[in-house]
């Protein structure tokens, strides 16, 4: 039998990349009306051009370029984190760094800091990130079980939810509520290109910390004990990764909002494509991401509803089912 | 090559496991590391793969401090097999011995055709080409000690530091993973091999070290570490009158 294992890794990322282009195309051309824009590049030349520029440059270009970071994002950050806690149910939204980064990024709102100076967001977000993974990880201890991890994850994330909601709760006017709720949500419409180089400069050196930890992730798979035997320095390994994790989604939380789910089930479609070896997954897990979030755009776009469903809801929606399954399955497989 | 480790002593949640032990290990010897369970064996080997330290002692790989020398160009010369390995992906048995590559693979750089190469004789000198696609987890234990073998033989260690690799095999596949222990030895490697099966110490290990309460308790050639008063110590064994004490039978007998 020809088994998943055999396919070309190159063939794979040249497939997964092609997929990206062309659903980034489309996603530039199909709006909640198809038709305008594909009627206006048909239409007099004179007439076209300033309202599709427009659309085109200051709409759709910086949703769909924040939608494949914010994807790519979250597909890598969940393909790290479950190597590194070798575990298929870390992602980061069970590990707290994106409920974190929620949290650090409604801070940053709430108290204005984000108009005073662009890059608090983004930076308000690592932080909370950072901090949230680091009290997951002392809470739940290095071997963790998955049951004590999704527990510390569960009590980081309701203390970042409660925090969230005081400030809520405290909030001086109900437009400043509907605003930070709508941003939780999740969501990339309505960005700006502005907006694109505030989350870039953390996303591509969280990505690039990630992407350098291929072989250690490797190395895990043998256990603590073996790796640490092959040279891989695991307290180096694991603060690279958190640092790396926190900077990327805490850029990516602070502009698009909560995203659920990607995280957690691009790496687990995506991992026997790669013969479930953890370096190989960073990568076709971060275009899977990007794939898969550029979708669920295209998606909420297209579904026909009064108001326009967010990503983020939907993501959730579709992702929680999926996770109940994994936890279904994981449970039969210990039995 | 050689290792020399003097009064190495080490203390776990402060009870003393190892009492400043020695040992010695040179080029194409194969050392048998016994004792009772508790002794001290598993401590010793980590000691010597660097993952743990000594609280007092010297250890030193050709002169050289061990800890001293960087991790990551340690692990291109000893390479450790744990005691119960897990796997936590179902990696594809060709994989997991390319895993072994990573000592000598910089942080970007993916594996070459010489690495492949090195895996590919590996594989065949542990006979397991013919698994290279199975997944890890679908193999049985036999099969699955002679690739977790294969791992950390594809890194070309001088020193292979073995922590009972032959428990739970059959007594053919322990003879396997011991000729290939030994096959190692003979191309110029050295390998320390933690054992409880007595006949596979005799009949393998070119020296002996018995381990007994955090100490030595005997060491040198199997015929004068495996002397009844030895086991009697150390195990609270009586050997069998009839067994003879040289290279084929080593009979447990009853408890003293």
């Amino acid at each position: 039998m020809k088994s998943l294992h055999s396919i070309n890794q190159r063939q794979l990322l040249v497939t997964l990349a092609l997929l990206l282009v062309l659903l980034a195309i489309s996603s530039l051309l199909i709006g909640s009306e198809p038709w305008p824009m594909i009627q206006a590049l048909f239409s007099h030349p004179d007439q076209r051009s300033s309202i599709l520029a427009l659309i085109l440059t200051e709409v759709r270009l910086p949703r769909v370029l924040i939608a494949t970071l914010a994807g790519a994002t979250l597909g890598l950050c969940g393909a790290a984190m479950q190597g590194l806690l070798r575990n298929p149910l870390a992602t980061p939204g069970l590990t707290g760094s994106a409920s974190g980064a929620a949290l650090g990024a409604v801070i940053a709102l709430y108290f204005g800091l984000s108009s005073r100076f662009a890059l608090a967001l983004p930076v308000a977000g690592m932080f909370g990130s950072l901090l949230a993974m680091v009290l997951v990880y002392l809470l739940a201890g290095r071997d963790a079980s998955v049951t004590t991890l999704i527990l510390a994850g569960v009590a980081i994330n309701t203390l970042a939810m409660a925090l969230i909601s005081l400030l809520l709760n405290l909030a001086p006017s109900p437009y400043a509520v509907q605003e930070l709720v709508l941003w939780m949500l999740g969501s990339v419409t309505d960005r700006s290109l502005n907006d694109l180089w505030i989350m870039l400069p953390g996303t591509l050196l969280g990505w690039l910390l990630m992407l350098g930890c291929g072989h250690g992730l490797d190395a895990l798979t043998l256990g603590e004990e073996t790796a640490a035997s092959m040279g891989i320095g695991l307290n180096r390994l694991r603060w690279q990764l958190f640092i790396a994790i926190a900077l990327a989604v805490g850029s990516a939380v602070s502009i698009t909002g909560s995203i659920g789910f990607i995280g957690l089930v691009v790496p687990h479609l995506m991992r026997p494509l790669v013969g479930y070896q953890p370096g190989r997954l960073l990568t076709i897990s971060a275009l899977g991401g990007a794939i898969m979030l550029l979708l669920a755009d295209l998606a909420v776009r297209l579904i026909p509803a009064a108001t326009e469903i967010k990503v983020g809801v939907l993501t959730a929606v579709v992702g929680a089912p999926f996770f109940l399954w994994l936890i279904i399955r994981s449970r039969r497989s210990q039995t | 090559m050689n290792i020399q480790a003097q009064q190495l002593s080490v203390q776990l949640g402060g009870r003393p496991v190892l009492k400043a032990v020695d040992l010695t290990l040179h080029s194409g010897e194969l050392l048998g590391l016994i004792g009772p369970n508790g002794a001290g064996k598993t401590t010793l080997l980590k000691l010597l793969a660097g993952l743990i330290k000594s609280q007092s002692g010297s250890l030193q790989l050709d002169h050289q401090v061990l800890l001293a020398i960087p991790a990551h160009e340690r692990a291109k010369r000893i390479a450790y097999l744990a005691q119960h390995s897990q796997v936590s992906w179902p990696l594809t048995v060709r994989r997991l011995v390319e895993l072994g590559r990573i000592p000598h693979l910089d942080n970007w750089r993916k594996t070459t055709g010489l690495d492949r190469d090195i895996v590919q004789q590996v594989m065949e000198a542990t006979d397991i080409l013919a698994l290279e696609h199975r997944r890890f987890d679908s193999l049985s234990g036999g099969e699955r000690a002679r690739v977790l073998l294969a791992r950390a033989l594809a890194g070309e260690p001088e020193i292979l530091l073995a922590d009972e690799p032959v428990a739970a095999l059959d007594p053919s596949h322990q003879l396997e993973v011991m000729s290939l222990l030994q096959a190692h030895c003979r191309n110029g490697g050295a390998v320390i091999v933690v054992l409880h099966d007595l006949m596979l110490a005799n009949h393998f290990c070119q020296r002996l070290q018995l381990l007994y309460q955090g100490s030595t308790l005997a060491e040198g050639p199997p015929g004068d570490v495996l002397t009844p008063d030895h086991l009697k110590q150390a195990y609270g064994l009586q050997v069998s009158d009839e067994a003879r004490i040289d290279r084929c039978f080593l009979l447990p007998w009853k408890m003293k």
